[in-house]
């Protein structure tokens, strides 16, 4: 699986324009978008504490994400992350590394690393492969790609507000 | 566990014949002074089982250095050793010999099982291990008491002493396991292998770019031309092709060309082979065009006949100045009559001029015999008077001379004069002469090129020129001829000329296309690359590499818990023993108790052990040679005895465990033995009588003692046997 070319431009734009901080909260709401797309049950997207997003795709598909964007071959993770996880975990959420990595060719890992395994530092993205959860990047990488080239141009030009606005709307929709 | 029962050695070191020791009792007593063949004994044991593992620097044995096997003394060189043990399911033999052949030592080993199998050679060695499942390293420091290999666990660097301490424990097979794996390195391997994916992304990624780039250089030229971003398509290059082609084929027909095969491409990649199809078709229609080819016709005729021109005018020029020169020399120097004439009268001048010079010398000769012959016959002459009168004449003689020579000295100096100045006059002559040759030739000269080329321009007008005919006349006449005809065959000319313009214009076009169209083909290309099945299993190879790094490392972090765990069982279990053991040997006053302790080092996972005393401090700094010793012994035994079940030799060898000992520890030790022997078989060889007869006094279990009493060369130890 890899970002189409057009799409990763896109990124560079976007990631151009805000800034690395913005872009994470931007790629996060995207995914959560691709999230909603494929008819999760209930998507929760946060800008503050805790994991970024908690997902329950089906009631036997629960996962806690913790996003993170990188150009390198390793991510850091810290304490908080982990410990962030956990906690969802506690809720019956499995925990999952979302890493993108910011290159050519490149494309989401969702990774679902046992938590006795994850230390505070950097993980090899090589390391993270071993526990890639395949199907649901098969399934949400394209709809992440179609979310990108959609609203890109209205990123580009709102910010990460327009995203609050789309994911506001999309939460109305679902409470309908 | 398989009890050690019968030794035959041959040929081993200091040994010479057959030699036979019968293990038949719980406690076997080798004595003699040294040198006589005690460890030997023992060492032919530790060879037949292990070969050449227990020879050369990998031992970690110092003396096994350059260590002989063969008995230097004997010529043949041929070893032969045989262990027998009883097992589980009988007896159990094991023989190994080595022969010498072209100075090489060459081993045979055999195993001979109790259903009566016989294996030989790897297949032997691999049932050996795999039956006592123990290395020489594992044999030399948890069966055979080796001093020196025992020391080693107090003296070596830790990583050694780690090593020997979990031999020692049986823990050496996770110990391999676990440094197989870390030698394996494969997070490297790992790293190696997405980093090789990586470089061929980031190259992909590279060629991605500078096709991008390339491309929009491209369009944005494209557009400058006139190309809509719309028009960039295959389907529009394919039309593009089709009228390109049709355009070829009428002007084909239009030109006449009766070969021409039409050829229009119906996929994109056939554009570029069409391209170029279409430059050669059109190059090769143009000039097979008739009004080119008149044209060409026509300025070649033009060509030819403007040289002509040009030729024409200069020969007719230089004939002009030719005649010119010649009546202007005729005019100054007359003809060549008028200078023949002068010729010829000069020539006579000079002619009479020779005759009277010619006379004049003549004359002065007869003079000159006249005076000679006045001197010689008329001595009056000379006495001054006249020889004709007789009258008185003084100088006569002389005045007749001077004024005869006076005389013709003049006149002949005259005729000189004359003469050259006639001969002068003939040469100039002569150089006019010359001269008019010259130009008659030059005249002559000019004339022929002239006539040649009329001749030519006669050629080349195909028409007879008579003499009265203007040649240059004849020449602009038919060069006007074909100016016009020439401004006809332009004409007709240009508007082909704009079909094929045409054609160029839109092949032009039609590459602008292609080459975007290619270029975007090629990025395609590379993009799709990373979807491909292949690219996919190479990913899923990864992950799959990945997974099974992760999964090493947790077998290894499980073997790391399992050895620990493993080594602290038996240290707690050999604790107390080897604390018993050292302070009823040694009997330290400083020294209360000693604890081994085992920990995991944080960078390899290995165990790793130390010893303490019981108020927690390393004891080993303190401790003297003899306390050393009783402290190796010590952990030899009380960690021999912690092995349990993983050990599958039911006896212990000791060689010379009495070194550095005071008697005191020599009675603690015999008794230490004694409480052993309950549970394990000894062989103990020592030079120590005293120690010996602490064994004999101090061990209740029943003794053999083989007592080596002399060796020599020629018949090698000799070796009595009492119960």
């Amino acid at each position: 699986m890899s970002v189409n070319v057009k799409t990763f431009q896109h990124l560079q734009q976007i990631r151009d324009k805000f800034g690395p901080g913005i872009f994470g909260k931007i790629i996060q709401k995207l995914l959560a978008l691709a999230f909603y797309e494929i008819g999760s049950q209930h998507v929760v997207e946060r800008g503050v504490q805790g994991v970024d997003i908690d997902v329950v795709i089906t009631d036997a598909q629960k996962y806690a994400f913790e996003l993170k964007t990188t150009e390198g071959e390793g991510t850091l993770i810290s304490k908080e992350n982990i410990d962030a996880l956990r906690d969802r975990q506690k809720d019956g959420y499995r925990p999952v590394l979302a890493v993108l990595r910011i290159q050519l060719f490149e494309d989401w890992i969702f990774a679902s690393v046992p938590l006795s395994h994850l230390h505070p530092g950097t993980v090899p993205l090589s390391r993270l492969r071993a526990y890639r959860l395949k199907e649901l990047e098969i399934s949400i990488c394209p709809i992440f790609e179609r979310m990108v080239d959609q609203h890109f141009s209205s990123v580009l030009e709102r910010g990460e507000g327009y995203l609050l606005e789309v994911l506001s709307q999309k939460r109305g929709d679902r409470i309908v | 566990m398989f009890e050690l029962t019968r030794l035959k050695v041959h040929g081993f070191r200091g040994f010479v014949d057959e030699q036979e020791f019968i293990f038949d009792q719980p406690v076997v007593l080798l004595c003699g002074e040294n040198h006589l063949g005690k460890s030997s004994t023992l060492n032919a044991i530790e060879w037949c089982l292990f070969g050449d593992s227990c020879v050369g620097k990998q031992t970690g044995i110092r003396e096994r250095i350059g260590w002989e096997i063969a008995n230097r003394y004997l010529p043949a060189g041929n070893v032969a050793v045989t262990v027998e043990f009883s097992g589980p399911k009988g007896i159990y033999k094991v023989t190994r010999e080595q022969s010498i052949t072209k100075k090489r030592g060459v081993q045979r080993v055999a195993m001979f099982l109790p259903d009566g199998t016989v294996v030989h050679e790897d297949e032997a060695e691999l049932l050996l291990y795999t039956l006592f499942r123990s290395s020489f390293q594992d044999f030399m420091t948890t069966v055979y008491q080796h001093q020196e290999a025992i020391r080693v666990i107090l003296t070596q660097e830790p990583r050694e002493r780690n090593d020997a301490i979990d031999r020692l424990l049986g823990l050496s097979q996770y110990r391999e396991l676990l440094g197989g794996i870390a030698r394996a390195g494969l997070d490297t391997i790992l790293k190696d292998m997405d980093g090789k994916r990586d470089n061929f992304r980031v190259r992909c990624g590279q060629a991605i770019s500078t096709l991008s780039n390339l491309i929009k250089e491209e369009i944005a030229k494209a557009v400058r031309e006139g190309i809509t971003e719309k028009e960039m398509t295959e389907q529009v290059a394919l039309q593009l092709a089709k009228n390109i082609a049709e355009t070829v084929k009428s002007l084909a027909q239009e030109l006449g060309v009766v070969d021409f095969q039409s050829n229009i491409p119906t996929v994109f990649g056939d554009i570029a082979e069409f391209r170029e199809w279409v430059k050669n078709e059109t190059d090769r229609l143009w000039t097979q065009t008739p009004d080119v080819a008149k044209q060409t016709g026509l300025v070649q005729e033009q060509r030819n006949l403007n040289t002509l021109k040009s030729k024409l005018e200069t020969d007719k020029v230089e004939e002009a100045t030719a005649q010119k020169n010649m009546t202007d020399f005729v005019k100054q120097f007359g003809d060549d009559q008028a200078l023949d004439k002068a010729i010829q009268k000069q020539q006579k001048t000079i002619s009479d001029l020779d005759d009277q010079i010619r006379k004049t010398n003549a004359k002065a000769n007869l003079i000159r015999e006249a005076v000679q012959y006045l001197e010689d016959v008329a001595p009056a002459v000379i006495e001054g008077r006249c020889p004709l009168c007789g009258a008185g004449a003084p100088n006569l003689l002389q005045h007749l001379k001077d004024e005869w020579e006076k005389k013709v000295k003049a006149e002949v100096a005259e005729l000189d004069r004359q003469r050259k100045k006639c001969k002068s006059s003939l040469e100039q002559i002569e150089g006019f002469k010359y001269k008019l040759k010259v130009l008659q030739k030059d005249l002559q000269s000019a004339k022929s090129r002239y006539n040649d080329c009329v001749k030519n321009i006669a050629a080349a007008l195909k028409r007879k020129i008579e003499e009265t005919d203007d040649p240059l006349s004849l020449l602009n006449k038919c060069l006007e001829q074909i100016e016009k005809e020439l401004k006809l065959v332009d004409k007709a000319i240009t508007e082909k000329r704009k079909t094929i313009s045409g054609i160029y214009d839109q092949l032009a076009k039609l590459r602008t296309i292609h080459e975007i169209l290619t270029h975007e083909h090629k990025r395609g290309i590379i993009e799709r690359i990373f979807k491909t099945d292949q690219f996919l299993k190479l990913e899923e190879l990864l992950n799959s590499a990945s997974r099974f790094v992760e999964d090493v490392k947790t077998i290894k972090s499980t073997l790391t818990e399992v050895s620990r765990e493993e080594a602290e069982t038996k240290i707690n279990a050999a604790g107390a023993a080897l604390n018993s053991y050292f302070c009823r040997i040694a009997k330290h006053p400083a020294i209360a108790g000693l604890v081994m302790e085992v920990t995991e080092d944080s960078k390899t996972g290995l165990n790793s052990y130390a010893f303490k005393s019981k108020d927690g401090t390393d004891p080993t700094p303190i401790l003297s040679q003899g306390d050393l010793n009783c402290l190796a012994l010590s952990l030899f035994l009380g960690l021999s005895e912690a092995t349990g079940e993983t050990q599958r030799f039911s006896f212990l060898m000791l060689d010379d465990p009495t070194q550095s000992l005071g008697p005191e520890m020599k009675g603690e030790l015999a008794r230490v033995l004694e409480d052993i022997a309950n549970r394990r078989n000894l062989i103990i060889a020592t030079p120590d009588t005293e120690f010996k007869e602490l064994i004999t006094t101090e061990i209740t279990k029943g003794k053999v003692v083989y007592t080596f009493t002399s060796w020599t060369k020629a018949d090698g130890p000799k070796v009595t046997k009492a119960s």
